[in-house]
């Protein structure tokens, strides 16, 4: 392995070492790239199993790919216009972007708060429309 | 105003997008921002193209992912190509919004036929924003999937430089037990619960991992890649059981540039006919 490669494989938790050191054994002449997309894609199967997976169209994660679309598009078709408006927009993909780690790191899991997440968006909104 | 709960949080995050269209801007550049949206959501019909084989659920997944009801349909052409056809169908989903979907049959081994169909492939596949090959995670063998994605699908994605269009969903986890012993009610889908049984969830796993490991060994699924399937398009599910289309539906949005179209344009009130439980809340909000 290279430096990078080992210092990937030490990122890994103990389960997906463990995934790590069968494929490797398993397929000897598989490149660290290709182990690697082994452990996430087993991850994924595990997620799936366990229904630990998006089930709600109307996850944060749906929404700010919404968000992002929308906001590419404006940029993409209107720059003088995304001027007055982007930094909103990126404000509120940040928001949308903490509250997914939050999601996906487990730190949220209670719909308190979540809730206590979003009142922040909301915060932000309000401010905003206020100083309008 | 407060919100305090996750379903109110998805009823803002919808408002979201009005609030940020209706002030702040002035009337004129707020019907020019309405314009540009229109346009890329309303006139522009959303195109997806659906590979698969035979019996893989193509038509279910279509169906279910999108909400459709197939009486709807709005018209069909056919594309063809001497007697190789491709037929579209163009679907209405809501406020003039149209969603187009090619119905692309697998390639069949006949090297003639398949010649064809590439052509129409790579004349129909640029023209997608989203293109998704269906496989069955019940069938033992899908080599012949591997050949197609390998041969075909991949090479004109990567040469029109829209691998980024590209999902691989494997569709059909429900009936993987069915194989293991067809008699066995322990290997059954809990369709009261719409889940895997805790003996099910074992053999779908190990049925899962088999199925990663001869797509990474043929290099056809990636971390980092671009040529290949990146791993977060590759998606499982089952459409007749409505399980798992949440990521389904994330893995579009991500798709290419216009992925979130999609989403966006179906809206809050279809969307959340996935989730039947919360329509009582959202009535409720929307007073």
């Amino acid at each position: 392995m290279t430096s990078k490669e080992t210092e990937q494989y030490n990122k890994l938790s103990i389960d997906e070492r463990e995934c790590y050191d069968k494929y490797k054994k398993k397929h000897p002449n598989w490149s660290h790239a290709q182990i690697m997309t082994m452990v996430v894609q087993t991850g994924n199967a595990e997620k799936v199993v366990s229904n630990n997976t998006i089930s709600d169209p109307n996850d944060p994660r749906i929404q700010k790919e919404i968000l992002r679309g929308t906001s590419d598009t404006l940029q993409r078709e209107y720059p003088d216009i995304f001027e007055v408006i982007g930094g909103f927009l990126r404000k509120a993909l940040s928001i949308l972007d903490d509250i997914i780690d939050s999601i996906i790191g487990g730190v949220v899991n209670t719909v308190y708060n979540v809730g206590r997440a979003i009142g922040n968006i909301w915060d932000t909104i309000t401010d905003w429309w206020d100083s309008l | 105003m407060s919100v305090n709960n996750k379903e109110e949080y998805k009823f803002f995050i919808q408002k979201l997008l009005d609030a940020i269209l209706g002030k702040n801007i002035s009337p004129e550049d707020k019907e020019k921002l309405m314009d540009a949206l229109h346009h890329e959501i309303v006139d522009k019909p959303f195109r997806v193209a659906i590979i698969g084989q035979a019996g893989v659920g193509k038509s279910t997944t279509i169906n279910q992912l999108f909400l459709l009801n197939s009486e709807e349909k709005l018209e069909t052409s056919d594309i063809t190509e001497g007697t190789t056809k491709v037929t579209e169908k163009i679907f209405p989903i809501r406020d003039g919004f149209n969603l187009s979907v090619y119905d692309m049959p697998g390639l069949n081994k006949d090297p003639e036929k398949d010649k064809k169909y590439e052509e129409m492939y790579r004349e129909i596949l640029p023209k997608c924003d989203v293109i998704v090959y269906v496989i069955a995670a019940n069938r033992r063998d899908f080599g012949e999937d591997c050949r197609i994605l390998k041969e075909v699908c991949l090479p004109i994605c990567n040469q029109k430089n829209i691998m980024d269009r590209f999902i691989l969903a494997i569709n059909k986890l429900d009936v993987i037990g069915e194989s293991v012993d067809p008699d066995d009610i322990d290997y059954q889908w809990d369709y009261e619960n719409n889940r895997p049984t805790e003996k099910l969830k074992r053999i779908i796993k190990t049925r899962l991992d088999d199925i990663n490991e001869k797509l990474v060994d043929e290099n056809l699924v990636t971390i980092d890649n671009d040529n290949a399937i990146l791993t977060q398009k590759v998606v499982f599910y089952s459409a007749a059981c409505d399980y798992n289309l949440g990521a389904f539906m994330l893995a579009v949005a991500k798709a290419g540039n216009r992925g979130w179209v999609f989403p966006a344009s179906v809206g809050f009130d279809k969307l959340t006919k996935h989730d039947k439980n919360d329509v009582e809340l959202i009535n409720r909000l929307k007073l």
